[in-house]
């Protein structure tokens, strides 16, 4: 379950606090002036399957947005996790190293790397508000169902 | 999570001849295969590496005629490996389900599904659309039979299926304790016999620890492939998957595994042996990956990262195929 206000897509339950990256499914939790925690959304873990390994780069790594902040091994998807943002590595969530198995149970409580961002202005590229992030959300499970990624 | 396995029930398998030693298994494979080792990353899931990101990972896809029923519930798998697959429905049949990927993209299709409690995957009424598939939309069909009766056997050659993958179990005890059938191995050598008779291409699999994470009956089960005329021999690894009985069990020890590698590059040098993609991740994954290379298999499916150096470093040259490792024969086309 999400820790801030969730409302529900489809039987997948999602945050309002949080800002969403259309391709990649993660997550973007602003936590301070200039920091952002970054996880999977409930889409992104489901069509990864069950996440067995997750590694982070070093902190202190600076990232693009694009570039990977870590690797991920699961049932159906194995390779980076390519950040939503850009910005500083300055903390795993050492729970989530030490238990892959928590993504598993719930994505959007668990988050995977905090950073500090290269300014703000790049969240406004993000989906947010529960209309913005639901229509959206709709239309990817019903492209992950028409692909097979997810149970039809 | 406690589990009441049959393990303790089952004497441990009896020591066999150790494999060849790996210089000689390597000089052997290059012999008889050359130096070309295959790499393939179908679109079983999404898969990328930093030596190799595939192009199209949709080229290859699995569908099921069963959604993610199954009547056997096994011990391996409590359906988990069907939830990935696209479903094949009443609603959009097999015909229907590959005109629509076809349109994505997709080249050719695995066409499995959960098991009946015979032991077999319920294929017979999608027969005549496989022969549709192939020949009116072009795509290549390979299937996952499971246990196989003779009508199926006809059918499938009616249907002119480009190939059959099935599990071979060579101990009683895996079959009933793993699997919940009424069966024997013998029922798994028949099923290969009915396969070869109906000139089948054949694609036997060997779930290495099986039984538990034991190695048990997969000796057997390579004499029996041994005895026919298979295309391709796929050594997958016992994968603990979550949310099944096993989630908890250690995978077999990576020095058995790669010792049954060579066993079985030993006992069929003149077929492809793969390594497919169901294996333990992380460490265990490099670890099992190396010991292929090294052993002398053709090829692997998802390679780990570093692999294809790895490869390299043995003298060998990688190729590179987005399709399923059970698709050999197609390399050449």
């Amino acid at each position: 379950m999400a820790s801030g206000q969730a409302f529900q897509v489809q039987g997948y339950e999602l945050a309002a606090d949080r800002l969403y990256h259309e391709a990649s499914h993660f997550w973007v939790e602003p936590v301070g002036p200039e920091r952002a925690r970054i996880g999977l959304d409930p889409l992104g873990r489901e069509t990864s399957g069950d996440v067995i390994v997750v590694s982070f780069e070093p902190l202190g790594t600076t990232v693009a947005a694009g570039a990977p902040f870590g690797h991920i091994e699961a049932a159906k998807f194995v390779g980076p996790l390519s950040s939503p943002v850009s910005g500083t590595i300055v903390d795993h969530n050492a729970d989530v190293l030490g238990s892959p198995g928590l993504l598993n149970e719930d994505p959007m409580r668990n988050w995977l790397v905090e950073l500090e961002l290269d300014g703000t202005a790049q969240l406004e590229a993000l989906l947010s508000g529960e209309q913005q992030v639901s229509e959206w959300f709709a239309a990817e499970i019903k492209r992950f169902r028409t692909q097979g990624a997810i149970a039809e | 999570m406690s589990t009441s396995l049959p393990v303790a029930l089952v004497e441990p398998a009896a020591p066999r001849p150790p494999a060849a030693d790996l210089g000689e298994a390597m000089r052997a494979r290059i012999e008889r295969f050359g130096t070309t080792i295959e790499f393939y990353a179908p679109g079983l899931k999404r898969w990328e590496s930093s030596e190799w990101k595939p192009e199209k990972a949709n080229r290859f896809l699995p569908v099921s005629v069963t959604g993610t029923a199954c009547a056997l519930q096994c011990d391996h798998c409590k359906t988990k490996v069907l939830e990935g697959m696209v479903t094949v429905s009443k609603e959009m049949d097999l015909f229907a389900t590959a005109q629509r990927l076809k349109e994505q993209g997709t080249e050719g299709l695995l066409v499995s599904g959960g098991s009946s409690r015979s032991g077999g995957v319920p294929l017979l009424p999608h027969v005549a659309n496989m022969r549709r598939v192939r020949e009116e939309l072009g795509m290549r069909v390979i299937v996952h039979s499971g246990v196989v009766s003779p009508k199926l056997a006809a059918g499938l050659a009616e249907a002119g299926v480009d190939a059959v993958m099935l599990d071979i179990i060579g101990a009683d005890a895996t079959v009933r304790d793993v699997y919940h059938l009424d069966l024997t191995a013998a029922d798994f050598e028949r099923s290969i016999a009915l396969l070869a008779e109906a000139e089948l291409r054949i694609i036997p699999h060997i779930v290495i620890g099986l039984h538990y994470g034991q190695l048990l009956g997969e000796w057997d089960a390579l004499e029996m492939i041994s005895r026919y005329p298979v295309s391709t021999l796929i050594l997958v690894v016992l994968t603990p998957l979550v949310g099944t009985p096993m989630e908890n069990l250690p995978p077999p020890p990576v020095e058995d595994v790669a010792d049954f590698f060579g066993t079985a590059r030993a006992a069929m040098p003149e077929t492809k042996v793969n390594l497919g993609c169901g294996r333990p991740m992380g460490e265990m994954k490099i670890a099992l990956d190396r010991a292929a290379i090294d052993h002398g298999l053709n090829g692997i499916a998802y390679p780990a990262e570093g692999m294809v150096a790895y490869a390299r470093e043995q003298g060998l040259e990688p190729a590179f195929y987005e399709y399923c490792c059970s698709l050999t024969w197609a390399n050449d086309a």
